[in-house]
């Protein structure tokens, strides 16, 4: 028994100690140094940085601004995803690859390419706008606001959306459906009684997955917001890079870190009880 | 299965399945068509096609640079998770072990911490702990970021095969190598190939950490298009996207071919 347990502890340490040392080590290094201030005796525990970012009208414009497209995006992927999810469970095994290879294959490239395919088509020269003016139609801004990163996260994001609802879809047994079908339920009760609470869970982790992916989108925001709609993932890149504040840049890190964290906390909750509620009626 | 028999196709999902289907596909067709624009701006091409942007391509040296670093650093990422995370993924698939939650949690992380946090801190870190060497820094990076998404495939894998063989195996008196060699590996292949796939398409697409870790001297392609489009917007832009794409597609038609992207779903 021994000899087993010890065999596969060697298999897993190389891959643990190289992750946590080399990984989780700096993340816990520059968030206990978000909280000490060095002088000239020694260091101080001290909360300063963080009443700063928190005193400041600016940065709580930037939190609210990062979770509200966040939000959106994840509301936007969820109600594309959702029907096309359900079309995937009537579609044969081949129908469903081809469907899968168009939808999904986008997630495997860069996100670099994919925001700058959306710069092509929303920038103030590009197509949307060309085809408008040969239309005779005055130019809109469709970049540099909140509308083109949405847009942008919303594309990059939503493969994952798909991939979670899907997954939970096709693990529904297909004999509850046909039997509240012989027991008389309409097509909308089926999808609001049995589909709908059975995906939750895929619904959950895939909203979980797009909310959080978004809140730390850096390339979208960059590339599609520009300097007008800062976001917080911008704001640290900026206090990180140009202004070499690195513990500013922790602290801003750390805040959007933990508030996307309890607000995933919080829904995962309310859905483990929503479940809970489905079960017992 | 009664699959097809009874119920057509509902219009309204398939018309909506439709529009998602142009919106995420669309936008790449454009910029598929733009690479080929024989004009010096963006636009479709009309008349005829060119591929002059693909030959601008070969006239940016610190591009091509960029390009062959990628090309280094995801293979070399791809050999250094598949070293860690084969081993790791064979105890975790078979053995119940103690702390298996925590050692998940640790194995998993660089999934679940934002890479604007992480990169930040490795950063930070890395410099403070005197280690400027670029290269190896975002190596180390990336074969971090790899290793759970070739956890997640190869135990995957390992789950789906016959367990007595290898028991068999072994009370026939093979030794764990042997067994290793002759009945497992054999039998992952396809997994360890689309584990492999996944690990150099993650790290060749990066730039949450890439574009904190590269800099003068050193960068990677992703980074290298980034800060050209900043800056840039002609249609080269377009050839060196759909150059990046097809790279991607030709690693999905072979996760496809080996391993199965339904697998993916499941």
């Amino acid at each position: 028994m021994t000899t087993a347990r010890l065999r596969s502890a060697s298999l897993i340490m190389p891959a643990l100690i190289f992750i946590a040392a080399l990984f989780l080590a700096p993340v816990v290094q520059i968030l206990a140094g978000s909280f000490v201030q060095t002088n000239s005796g020694g260091w101080t525990f001290t909360a300063g940085l963080y009443e700063a970012f928190f005193t400041d009208a600016y940065s709580w414009r930037l939190l609210e601004r990062t979770l509200r497209i966040s939000a959106i995006t994840t509301l936007a992927c969820l109600v594309m995803a959702f029907p096309v999810a359900l079309l995937m469970r009537r579609l044969s095994s081949a129908q469903r690859t081809v469907l899968a290879i168009l939808l999904l294959s986008p997630l495997l490239t860069s996100v670099v390419v994919r925001t700058l395919a959306w710069v092509i088509l929303l920038g103030p020269v590009g197509l949307i706008n060309k085809t408008l003016g040969v239309l005779g139609i005055a130019p809109v801004a469709l970049m540099y606001n909140d509308i083109g990163v949405i847009i942008g996260l919303t594309h990059v994001f939503f493969g994952y959306m798909l991939l979670a609802i899907t997954a939970s879809m096709l693990k529904l047994d297909e004999r509850l459906v046909l039997a509240a079908i012989n027991l008389g339920a309409s097509r909308w009760q089926v999808l609001r009684t049995i589909v709908f609470p059975l995906c939750l869970p895929g619904i959950v982790s895939g909203s979980v997955l797009v909310f959080t992916m978004s809140a730390s989108a850096y390339i979208v925001p960059v590339l599609l917001g520009g300097t007008a709609t800062k976001v917080m993932a911008t704001e640290v890149y900026d206090l990180a890079i140009n202004y070499l504040e690195w513990k500013e840049a922790a602290v801003v890190a750390a805040v959007l870190f933990v508030t996307v964290w309890l607000i995933v906390a919080a829904l995962a909750r309310f859905a483990t009880r929503h479940e809970r509620i489905g079960e017992g009626g | 299965m009664m699959r097809g028999t009874n119920a057509s196709m509902p219009v309204g999902l398939m018309v909506w399945t439709g529009l998602v289907t142009l919106f995420i596909i669309g936008p790449l067709l454009c910029v598929a068509l733009v690479s080929l624009t024989p004009l010096d701006y963006v636009s479709f091409p009309q008349h005829s096609v060119s591929l002059r942007w693909y030959r601008a391509i070969l006239d940016k040296p610190e591009l091509l640079a960029a390009a062959f670093n990628s090309l280094v650093l995801a293979l070399s990422a791809t050999v250094g998770a598949l070293a860690l995370g084969l081993p790791a993924a064979m105890a975790m698939a078979r053995q119940a072990y103690p702390g298996k939650q925590l050692i998940i949690g640790v194995l998993m992380s660089p999934l679940f911490l934002p890479h604007i946090l992480s990169a930040l801190a490795i950063l930070s870190a890395y410099s403070a702990w005197g280690w400027s060497h670029q290269p190896s820094r975002i190596l180390a990076a990336h074969i971090a970021l790899t290793i759970p998404y070739v956890l997640r495939t190869l135990i995957a894998s390992l789950s789906g095969m016959d367990v007595r063989q290898e028991l068999a195996a072994r009370n026939l008196g093979a030794s764990h190598w042997q067994v290793f060699w002759k009945i497992t590996l054999p039998q992952i292949r396809p997994g360890l190939l689309a584990a492999a796939i996944f690990a150099f398409i993650v790290s060749f697409d990066d730039v949450g950490l890439s574009i904190f870790l590269t800099g003068a001297g050193y960068s990677t392609l992703p980074v290298q298009l980034f800060s050209y489009a900043s800056y840039n917007s002609d249609p080269s832009v377009a050839a060196i996207s759909v150059a990046m794409v097809v790279i991607s597609f030709i690693a999905v038609l072979l996760v496809e071919r080996y391993f199965g992207l339904e697998k993916l779903i499941r």
